[in-house]
């Protein structure tokens, strides 16, 4: 980075209007890019159907996750 | 594959299609004509003595909970909903049916959070699961913080609804003719059970109405509910994929579109979790779309109400209310943005505690849905 005290206002204000379409640049990418994966996500809405069931396997995963949780606390010193 | 084998494959599809579409519409059939059997059981069980009976749910706070609890087990507003609308019909007077309606949608929000301890193997995914899912528990509580204590000092709600209902009602000529026909339709189905039940007698046939009545609720709500989300999947891919990018209004207006074609606002909020834990969308995206489900279910009640016999504008009151409700919710807690941003920062932290100890996940959906309306009931019941 160079000293920015050094560099004449005209050219400090030139990089502050480049950074700045730069970084618009970078948000409408970004912002592409996750767009993009909501898309693919609502693609697989059919699988997502399925996952959104409520089930009874994933209570008891969740039960015992918790109790592992549990157990693994009770055991730290 | 021949092309002969592609006809009949394409041909056995739409077939099928053609049966489901069929099926959905006698379940809804099948739906209206419970809730008529519900309105008529109730007020031939009670008399005129409905008021008395539910003078315990006068005190708003039990019929709160009562909503809540009711919607929690069975895992249905539209049940719920549509029986409340039966009640209204047979006698049960609409300001204790009220708050049962309000505690329909805290317990309606259970579902979801159910479906998002599923999700609890990686720990950053079940923080966005658990928080997409509660955002829609904190939204319901805070619309009831706000409205229930609106409604019992000056009975908002109730007067919006009653003005709703009454173009409906209102003089000879403004009657329901339209809702007439559907009145009809389903009559030959609920008079050949009240045919059949209440010689029994009064009291003991009005209860087994109301227990087949509810019975048929649940089992064409559950089946809709199934054959609904097959048929209209395609359909609701496609509205969401407009949504996207397009903002919070966009996202309202979508939710409620896809909580209308699928009947079920439990489908539209629990879909809302495996999406948020996949990453792809925020909670802030995630928001406004389960505040769409909230109105979308309405039209539920409102169908059943069409065809009520007995109080049917009291019935259409309720249905009103109960949309009533949810759309100035939507206005007012997203509208104003002191209060829009609560449920998130309340969901992200209960999120992210959840995430380190899974204890304060079991702890807050038992202790929200069950032991604090449980105890509430108790000591209200005492007063």
């Amino acid at each position: 980075m160079p000293d920015l005290t050094t560099i004449k206002t005209q050219n400090l204000r030139a990089l502050v209007e480049e950074t700045e379409e730069r970084l618009e640049e970078l948000r409408g990418e970004l912002e592409r890019r996750e767009e993009a994966q909501q898309h693919s996500e609502i693609d697989r809405l059919d699988e997502h159907m399925k996952n959104a069931e409520l089930s009874i396997a994933s209570i008891r995963d969740f039960i015992s996750k918790m109790l592992e949780e549990m157990r693994g606390n009770a055991s730290k010193p | 594959m021949a092309p002969t084998d592609v006809t009949q494959e394409t041909t056995e599809a739409t077939k099928q299609k053609w049966l489901q579409w069929l099926a959905v519409a006698g379940l809804v059939y099948l739906l209206i004509c419970a809730v008529g059997m519900i309105g008529s059981g109730f007020k031939s069980a009670t008399g005129d003595q409905a008021k008395e009976l539910f003078a315990f749910a006068l005190n708003p706070f039990a019929g709160l909970v009562v909503g809540t609890v009711a919607t929690a087990l069975i895992q249905s507003s539209s049940t719920v909903t549509s029986i409340i609308v039966g009640l209204v019909a047979g006698g049960l007077p609409v300001e204790v049916a009220v708050p049962m309606v309000m505690g329909a949608n805290i317990g309606t929000s259970i579902t979801n959070t159910i479906v998002s301890l599923g999700h609890v193997r990686e720990k950053s995914e079940f923080k966005r699961a658990f928080s997409a899912a509660t955002v829609h528990d904190f939204f319901n509580l805070l619309s009831v913080v706000i409205f229930l204590p609106l409604e019992i000092a000056f009975g908002v709600l109730e007067s919006l609804g009653k003005m709703l209902a009454a173009p409906f009602y209102g003089g000879a000529d403004a009657s329901m003719k339209g809702l007439n026909f559907v009145k009809a339709a389903t009559a030959p189905v609920v008079d050949t059970a009240k045919g059949v039940l209440l010689p029994l007698g009064p009291q003991l046939g009005g209860i087994l109405l109301i227990a087949l009545g509810i019975v048929l609720i649940f089992v064409s709500i559950t089946f809709v509910g199934k054959l609904l989300k097959r048929l209209m999947v395609g359909k609701a891919k496609e509205i969401m994929h407009t949504a996207i990018g397009r903002g919070p209004v966009s996202g309202i207006f979508s939710g409620t579109l896809v909580t209308v074609l699928v009947q079920s606002s439990s489908t539209t909020t629990s879909l809302m979790v495996p999406l948020a834990g996949s990453g792809a969308f925020g909670l802030k995206q995630i928001y406004p779309f389960t505040l769409g489900a909230n109105i979308g279910t309405c039209i539920t009640a409102l169908l059943a109400a069409t065809a009520v016999t007995g109080n049917g504008e009291a019935a259409l009151q309720i249905a009103f209310i109960h949309l009533t409700y949810n759309v100035l919710g939507v206005v007012f807690i997203y509208g104003l943005p002191f209060l829009r941003d609560i449920p998130v920062r309340a969901a992200e932290w209960l999120g992210a505690t959840a995430a380190e100890n899974k204890l304060a996940a079991l702890a807050y959906v038992l202790g929200v849905f069950f032991v604090v309306p449980g105890v509430c009931l108790g000591v209200t019941s005492l007063f």
